[in-house]
């Protein structure tokens, strides 16, 4: 089976190498580099150099999106469409968590939690995230970092966006957000810490192989794509 | 005067994890004991990890591993209960304020076989 992860924060490129080349010893089969959009046109070469590098390893290019207002977030999401592979956008706010949720360009909604006293996510993000496959992030290095009230917290965040998945059907995913080899865990070893959050096992394994597989394939397809739904097939045949 | 050792019948089963640690500095055995402990009580509680019944049985001497320290070892725990005392080791990130990683490479029956297939091989 082959496992990703789809948010690795990047720094530069001999640490990116660094944290790459232990996913691909820990048994992951691809990864998501992800810059902030301020840093992401300097981040191109070393992300280019990274590609030539690994061969057998997939590398996805990613950007991590964080704005203020949703205005600003629509504005971002077109200028970072075309140019990289995965959009994660920040959340927190409650108005960027729904802007992001009804955007069908965006890929994944990461910490909808942040500096909140609820999960940042309720019925209706649910319903919108299940329309424009909108993946919700569930993530292993605040879970790995934090202990006592913190994690307790996160925790119960986690089975509430767990019982909106059960209910609403949008995508999960698990990622590491690792900022140094330090913050990555084997696939089999994350699937034994979201199981003590009562998450199934096949869920599990679909947060971290098949929805970011299927993520990563849809992004392929997305230029020749005219509506969600319909593409064209052959572009040379008239 | 020591117990009598229990008839294999009466005996409880157990599993052994073998155990990755990389860490900034190499870890003495009581650091390793203290690690298991402390993170299957931070996740778990006193109530369940009383069912665990972890146990250090070998540490292997750390290789450099980049900037980085490497320590293989096998740890004993009850069966039944060995992907809860993983997830214990998977959550803990530092010890005495030094960056600490665990990976549970295997999970086997006997030491023997744990050692040979994922700590010598």
């Amino acid at each position: 089976m082959k496992f990703y992860d789809l948010h690795i924060q990047g720094k530069n490129f001999q640490e990116d190498r660094e944290i790459l080349k232990e996913a691909q010893r820990l048994g992951y089969s691809g990864a998501a580099i992800t810059y902030p959009d301020k840093s992401y046109k300097e981040a191109k070469r070393a992300l280019k150099r990274l590609e030539e590098e690994f061969q057998d390893f997939e590398i996805i290019k990613a950007v991590s999106i964080i704005s203020e207002t949703p205005r600003k977030l629509r504005r971002k999401v077109d200028k970072f469409r075309k140019t990289a592979d995965i959009i994660i956008v920040k959340g927190g706010d409650p108005k960027i968590n729904r802007a992001a949720c009804e955007d069908i360009r965006v890929d994944i909604l990461t910490k909808p939690y942040q500096n909140r006293r609820d999960p940042g996510i309720n019925h209706v993000h649910a319903k919108a995230a299940a329309e424009n496959n909108v993946a919700i992030e569930l993530n292993t290095n605040d879970i790995i970092r934090s202990y006592l009230k913190v994690r307790t917290k996160l925790f119960e965040y986690y089975r509430d966006i767990i019982k909106l998945h059960r209910k609403f059907h949008f995508p999960i995913v698990i990622t590491s957000n690792a900022t140094s080899t330090y913050d990555l865990r084997t696939p089999r070893d994350i699937i034994a810490l979201f199981k003590c959050i009562n998450m199934q096992e096949d869920k599990i394994i679909d947060a971290l192989s098949t929805i970011p597989r299927s993520i990563i394939e849809f992004n392929k397809q997305r230029d020749s794509m005219i509506i969600f739904g319909a593409k064209i097939v052959n572009k040379g045949i008239q | 005067m020591k117990l009598k050792m229990l008839p294999p019948s009466l005996r409880e089963p157990q599993r052994y994890l073998a155990v990755e640690i990389i860490s900034e500095e190499p870890l003495e055995k009581n650091d390793i004991v203290s690690i298991i402990w402390s993170a299957c009580l931070r996740l778990y509680g006193e109530c369940e990890t009383s069912k665990f019944k972890p146990w250090l049985i070998r540490v292997w001497e750390p290789i450099k591993y980049g900037e980085n320290y490497k320590q293989k070892c096998i740890i004993r725990c009850k069966r039944g209960e060995e992907e809860k005392v993983r997830a214990a080791l998977t959550s803990t990130s530092q010890y005495n304020n030094r960056r600490v990683a665990i990976h549970t490479i295997g999970i086997s029956g006997t030491i023997r076989s744990a050692a040979q297939k994922f700590i010598k091989g």
